[in-house]
């Protein structure tokens, strides 16, 4: 199976590395699918293989964004007057600066959400069902609106990422290092989820989605279980939100740190479209719903959101377990699921 | 009556539906005068987190206080291994 399946990751692996050379025009697209994709992936940590539907994940997204950016312009510069002077340009990155905050604050980008994540995990990941959705809701958009609040970091105007350093290549070679960082992001998500649905720890995750009671009385503390997923989806969500400052420049508390009404949601659909508990089915669904999203700017813009509902109605109506899960249910063995003819042929004469 | 007194927005509504979410769950299901009462003690911390904390943390407030009863209630039904279903 592995052996099969070797060209088929060596494709997606030169097609990575080729792109921005192969589409030039479409380097940051491309880069905010791999973001995308991290973010359906981890989102599919909760709703997919836990089955706790989250709509606040994007939280850690947003403080991932502020930490870092923070952090590369705390470093060398008052932060405060950073802010203050807005759009103005008053402090330079010195090259080396530059790349040393932003080592510096992608890691802490990771670091810090883990630890809030870790902090908060233990009270709003006992509420169940559809409070938890509600909790963490109310989480995602009760961030959003205090960091709008907040003088140090831009308040409701945001706040300016570092530009760019000058003296060493231009534009291209900033859109070029983000691509490549986005895509090993990508690469690292996939490879230890890969890893860890394998592991005990993905057993437990879908034991706990199956029937959490019985899982407690089997004695397994599903509490840790459920705080450390949240924490792996956490550091991931935070890089990737610090990749995304840096990308796009800018940082805006509603509508892009925290944007729990689009990117908060986008991360449910995709997954959704890919298929829940399944560990293509997010890249898949992310993906698609990408490049649909993208059409839709450009061919149908004023009506996009109408379109983009009209695209969710047809997903929820005719993939209601998503494209691999729809795959799943038609081919259960190619998917390494055992293939009981005789049951099969007892289900046909049944009809 | 809302859209008399305050300017109308395509995005009103959001704050409005966690607000009676908020009213109903501190109140109980099903539980009419509790909800009134409750009703009156959600625009009281509004009014008081517009004052102390400031208008910019208004409904930043409102949102976190769902956050903290939801969390509050929680450890409280955990005590006897329930679950808020």
């Amino acid at each position: 199976m592995t052996k099969n399946r070797l060209p088929f990751y060596g494709i997606i692996l030169a097609f990575g590395l080729a792109a921005p050379f192969l589409f030039p025009a479409f380097k940051l697209q491309i880069s905010i699918m791999w973001i995308l994709v991290v973010l359906a992936l981890t989102w599919d940590v909760q709703g997919g293989q836990t089955g706790y539907t989250s709509f606040g994940n994007i939280f850690f997204f947003g403080i991932g964004m502020y930490v870092c950016a923070g952090i590369q312009i705390g470093l060398f510069f008052p932060l405060a007057e950073w802010t203050a002077s807005g759009g103005e340009k008053t402090f330079i990155h010195a090259p080396f600066q530059y790349f040393q905050g932003i080592f510096v604050g992608l890691i802490l980008a990771g670091i810090i959400p883990a630890l809030v994540a870790a902090t908060i995990g233990y009270g709003v990941l006992g509420l169940r069902g559809q409070y938890f959705g509600i909790c963490t809701l109310g989480l995602g958009i009760a961030a959003g609106e205090i960091a709008g609040g907040i003088e140090l970091i831009g308040a409701g105007q945001g706040m300016t990422a570092p530009p760019w350093p000058k003296g060493i290549g231009g534009i291209e070679l900033r859109s070029q290092f983000f691509y490549y960082l986005c895509f090993i992001l990508m690469v690292a998500t996939f490879l230890f989820l890969k890893w860890a649905y394998k592991t005990r720890f993905g057993l437990v995750l879908n034991a706990i989605r199956d029937n959490e009671d019985k899982a407690e009385a089997m004695g397994i503390h599903t509490m840790r279980y459920k705080i450390t997923g949240w924490i792996v989806s956490a550091f991931f969500l935070g890089i990737a939100g610090g990749l995304m400052g840096n990308m796009i420049g800018y940082i805006e508390p509603v509508e892009i740190a925290f944007a729990v009404t689009t990117y908060g949601v986008f991360m449910i659909l995709m997954v959704m479209l890919g298929g829940k508990g399944t560990l293509w089915g997010p890249i898949i669904g992310a993906m698609i719903f990408h490049i649909f999203k993208e059409g839709f700017w450009t061919f149908f813009l004023g009506w996009q959101y109408v379109a983009l509902g009209v695209l969710i109605v047809i997903i929820v109506v005719f993939f209601p377990e998503g494209i691999m899960g729809g795959l799943r249910e038609r081919y259960p063995a190619r998917f390494g699921e055992v293939v009981d003819e005789a049951d099969i042929k007892a289900q046909v004469e049944l009809k | 009556m809302i859209a008399i007194t305050f300017t109308l927005h395509p995005y009103v509504g959001l704050p409005y539906t966690v607000r009676s979410f908020m009213i109903v769950i501190i109140a109980g299901l099903g539980n009419l005068p509790g909800v009134a009462l409750s009703g009156m003690g959600l625009g009281v911390f509004e009014e008081f987190a517009d004052y102390i904390l400031g208008t910019e943390f208004r409904i930043g407030a409102t949102f976190l206080l769902l956050v903290l009863i939801l969390v509050y209630k929680r450890f409280k039904l955990s005590r006897k291994r329930e679950y808020l279903i």
